[in-house]
């Protein structure tokens, strides 16, 4: 089984709800990602997803991910050099998501 | 790589979703064992998990048997060849800019060489990538 952690922090009266993902996240357990972004977003038009912490993900995250931002303003963490970085790259979220590249 | 004589990597597995963390389990292993550095082998681990994911979501539609998924890996002499074949019958989707079908486009910028083969017994993703020694 795919193994990952979602951790939410709601959002209070002047934060960001955020997601911190860790581990692997494939098709296995991306629907938990979904709902840990749906239930930390809710009601809030703006979600920080952080995935320094994860150890691989794929298009099945990258889905997820565009699905949210359709409708959420989304801000993303991830490491600064690693496949991570290539995958926003090449698939475009990048483009209508903020990426925050940690060193 | 360090030692081209490593013995190839072969993973058979149901094509489901399930079946993913296995075989990443197994290829970071054979990576490990084949001295690839972390970097490349965090970028080989993307491409056969796309390719592998694309046959565990799809290589069961319209399939009457329980498909089975293959990856493989071999040291060549200037790198290492990889494969992902399933026996489904599935046809790849085709490459869109909306936000299905990053699969192929994301294995293309992480290896040297991409080939697909599409027929009624099966699909496979052959990659090669060359390694510095």
């Amino acid at each position: 089984m795919t193994d990952a952690q979602f951790r939410v922090t709601l959002a209070s009266d002047d934060t960001t709800p955020v997601v911190v993902a860790s581990g692997d996240i494939d098709l296995a357990n991306v629907a938990d990602f979904s709902d840990a972004m749906a239930k930390a977003a809710n009601g809030s038009t703006a979600l920080t997803v952080d995935l320094t912490e994860v150890n691989y993900c794929d298009s099945a995250a990258v889905r997820a991910l565009f699905a949210v931002a359709a409708t959420t303003e989304l801000t993303m963490i991830v490491a600064a050099t690693g496949p991570i970085k290539t995958l926003l790259g090449i698939s475009g979220l990048d483009r209508v998501a903020a990426v925050v590249t940690m060193e | 790589m360090d030692d081209s004589t490593v013995p190839a990597l072969c993973v058979r597995v149901p094509a489901e979703p399930a079946s993913l963390a296995i075989v990443r389990a197994q290829l970071r292993q054979w990576f490990q064992s084949a001295g690839i550095a972390p970097d490349t082998a965090a970028d080989l681990l993307l491409a056969v998990g796309e390719a592998a994911s694309n046959a565990a979501e799809h290589a069961h539609d319209g399939a009457a048997h329980n498909v089975e998924l293959t990856v493989t890996a071999a040291a060549t002499g200037d790198g290492v060849r990889l494969a992902v074949c399933d026996d489904g019958c599935w046809k790849p989707p085709p490459e869109s800019p909306g936000n299905r079908g990053h699969g192929l486009r994301v294995i293309a910028a992480l290896v040297d060489t991409v080939h697909l083969s599409a027929t009624r017994n099966g699909t496979t993703v052959e990659m090669t990538k060359e390694l510095t020694r």
